[in-house]
Order: C-alpha cells, then sequence, then structure tokens
C-alpha cells in the first residue's frame, strides 16, 4: 500500500505522456553521447555514452520555431595521475566523474518543405547545471553549479511516417564559469525520433 | 511519447557515476609531502629501526585496532629498497659520533571508523497514514532514515627525520618528507602484498625530488 502511495504522483502524471500532439509542435527524445572540449576534458577525457535529450518545439512563425531542451550528459575518466594540492602529492585511483543537466531555451529555423526532409540550425541558451566529482580514495570532492551557457545546434529530420521524423542533431555546448568550476565545452550528438505535426 | 523519455530516464538511473570501484585497491591512497628547502641530493647516509611501530593517535584512542603486523618484512625491506636506489646508504646503527644524515621510521595504524548518516527522504506519503484521519494527500518529509556504517582503515606512515638538524635541547628533530598510505582493511590477505607494494611504489615514484642527481 505504502509503495502505491509513493508512486501515485507518477502514475498520476503518466497521462501526460498521452497528450495529443499539438498542431505545428515537435517533441523529440533523443540518445545523445558527447565528445568532451576544453576543461572539461581535461578533468574527464572519455567520450561519453550515456546522454540524452528531450525537447520541444513550437511554431512561431513559418519555418521558425522555439522551445525548450533538456538534458543529462555523463562524462567521467578513471585516473592515476598524480594530484598536487597545499604542498602534498595525492595519488590514487580517481574516479572522475561531470554529470551535466543542460535546461535551455531555443530557436530554431527550419529549411526544406513540409513533409520532405528538414534541416534545421537552432541556437540555444539557458542554463547547466553541473555536477564535478572527483572520488579517491575514501574521500570524494564534489561541486555543483549553475552554469549561464549557450548552445548553436544543428540537424535534420527525415520522415520515417505521419508525424514521425527520424532525428539527427548535432550541438556545440559552451557553459561560463562557475564558483570554482571554469568554463566547460563539449560536443553533443543526438539519433533519436521527433513526434511532430506540421513540419 | 513523456512516457518514452521518463522511461529512458529511469533506465539511465544509476548510470550519473559509472565506473567506481569494484576492488578494495582502487581506494588505496598515497599522500606525501616534502620541506622545498632541503637538498635530497646531499642525503648520504641513513638509519631506519628494523621494525614497523603500531602507534595511537590521540584522537583514535577508543577506535584503534590492533595493527597487523605479518608485512611488517615487506614494508621495510620494500622502503630500504627505494632508499638505497636512489643512493641512500643505510647505516646500522645510530651512532652519536658519527650520526647518519637522517632517520627513517615507519608506522602503522589501524583505525574503525564509523559513520552515521540521518536522512530524511521526500517521500510522497499520498493519504492518510495517521489515525483516525491526521494527514491529507500530498508530498511530505518520510520518516527519518538511520544508516550507518563501519570500516577500517590501514595506514603506513614513513617519516624522514632529518638528524643534521636536530635540536636536543628541545628534543626536537624536523620531518623532512612523509609518506602517509591509506587503504581500507577489507579484501584478501593474499591481495594485501600486492596493495602494499603498489603504495610504497607510488610513494617513491611521486617523490622524485629523493634522488640524488
Amino acid at each position: 500500500m505504502r509503495a502505491i502511495r509513493r508512486f501515485l504522483p507518477f502514475l498520476l502524471l503518466m497521462p501526460l505522456g498521452a497528450v495529443p500532439v499539438q498542431a505545428q509542435s515537435w517533441w523529440a527524445v533523443t540518445y545523445a553521447p558527447s565528445v568532451p572540449l576544453s576543461n572539461t576534458k581535461t578533468f574527464a577525457d572519455n567520450a561519453s555514452w550515456r546522454g540524452i535529450n528531450v525537447e520541444y518545439k513550437k511554431a512561431i512563425k513559418e519555418n521558425v520555431t522555439a522551445g525548450l531542451s533538456f538534458g543529462w550528459h555523463v562524462f567521467d575518466e578513471q585516473t592515476d595521475e598524480v594530484v598536487s594540492a597545499f604542498g602534498v602529492d595525492i595519488s590514487g585511483d580517481q574516479f572522475r566523474y561531470v554529470n551535466s543537466f543542460p535546461m535551455l531555451l531555443n530557436v530554431s529555423y527550419f529549411l526544406g518543405k513540409t513533409g520532405g526532409i528538414r534541416p534545421f540550425i537552432g541556437a540555444d541558451a539557458g542554463v547547466y547545471i553541473m555536477e564535478h566529482r572527483l572520488d579517491v580514495g575514501l574521500y570524494t570532492i564534489h561541486e555543483t553549479n549553475a552554469h549561464i551557457g549557450f548552445a548553436p545546434e544543428a540537424g535534420f529530420a527525415i520522415p520515417v511516417r505521419p508525424n514521425m521524423s527520424l532525428l539527427v542533431t548535432g550541438r556545440y555546448n559552451y557553459a561560463l564559469s562557475a564558483g570554482n568550476v571554469d568554463d566547460q565545452q563539449y560536443l553533443n550528438f543526438g539519433v533519436g525520433f521527433a513526434w511532430n505535426q506540421g513540419f | 511519447m513523456l512516457g518514452l523519455g521518463f522511461s529512458a530516464a529511469l533506465g539511465a538511473a544509476g548510470a550519473c557515476h559509472p565506473n567506481e570501484p569494484t576492488n578494495v585497491a582502487e581506494l588505496d591512497v598515497v599522500a606525501t609531502a616534502h620541506e622545498d628547502t632541503v637538498d635530497y641530493g646531499a642525503i648520504a647516509t641513513y638509519v631506519m629501526p628494523d621494525s614497523v611501530v603500531a602507534i595511537v593517535p590521540p584522537e583514535s584512542v577508543l577506535t584503534t585496532l590492533p595493527f597487523d603486523h605479518s608485512h611488517d618484512r615487506q614494508i621495510l625491506d620494500q622502503t630500504a629498497e627505494h632508499l638505497a636506489a636512489l643512493g641512500y646508504t643505510r647505516l646500522d646503527t645510530y651512532d652519536a659520533d658519527n650520526p647518519p644524515d637522517v632517520v627513517v621510521t615507519i608506522r602503522g595504524i589501524a583505525v574503525r571508523n564509523t559513520d552515521i548518516y540521518v536522512s530524511y527522504p521526500w517521500w510522497g506519503y499520498w493519504g492518510w497514514y495517521g489515525w483516525p484521519c491526521c494527514y491529507g494527500p500530498g508530498w511530505g518529509v518520510g520518516y527519518p532514515v538511520v544508516t550507518a556504517t563501519q570500516y577500517d582503515v590501514g595506514s603506513i606512515v614513513i617519516d624522514m627525520w632529518d638528524a643534521r638538524r636536530a635540536d636536543n635541547e628541545a628534543e626536537r628533530i624536523p620531518s623532512i618528507w612523509v609518506a602517509a598510505l591509506r587503504g581500507l582493511l577489507e579484501g584478501s590477505d593474499a591481495q594485501a602484498p600486492a596493495r602494499i607494494e603498489q603504495a610504497i611504489d607510488r610513494a617513491f615514484d611521486q617523490s622524485p625530488y629523493l634522488g640524488h642527481p
């Protein structure tokens, strides 16, 4: 019974998943691997195979949309390099993680014609919630900050059935420095589907 | 469609921190510190007592465990090998008339740590779990959950003391290099020698200034 109580809010939210697609609107879910760049690469060098993007777009004029996008991108690296701080050199297996949660507003411009392949370019801006964590031995150093950031984006949608397209995107993410964390950059790709109407 | 996204998110849950340590040896840490002003290349001789001394830190009197001396020989020999490779000559005994440049000591510490966490999960208790009708539906603070973890930690501390600058009146001798090797006292006994060897190697590898030109 307690389990039902716990999950009831989620159950009540589930019907939202069945909201009919509105005209000139676009929901998309993409698998989103990423490649770290700059300071992000210095901290966690491995390409990320863990990532997801969810986005919504709505037409505001012909070929132009505005919307929101949310994502979750995970970077990690294991290293045993020596870290020096406060006159002490520390070595051991380090486990480094970056969890990035971009929450962006976007504006996109679509090329092509309705019903055909639709290339698009876009500009995203918003906030990246980023957790940087370093585990070494029994110790954990972590910091979570809200980074202001922006992300130019390009992609194309290939219709695969009525109101549904295969979606391929690429996005360059640049998050400004925040807290004790320098600016962060990474490329992120998306492959998934868009449930759309009027595109 | 949101359902699909939600399912994907659930599937990815737990992936925040992939590739976390799977072996206790991956939690071993070595920390070293040294004095910048010392010319380690000028150090020629040293004395090292042929034992690892178990100590009880003042802050851990109640939680100190007996130190396992079964690996003392390995610790002492491996330290001596590294110092020899660096060009240090070991003297058999401390001779006040012909003192060594430095004294190297090795200490062992074993401590049981207990961490207690109290958390208040924000579960959505939907409904009337009080009697007769105390709470309505909604989100609220759940019952506190108390979690206790206990783990034993062992440390080996290698100190290098500068006998040339010993202050006999004040009974003080400056420490010019220290290596603290710390790890969980878990895992198999068979794994211990390899973990100790790796930790001592790391201590000297990350201290290249100890070498003689």
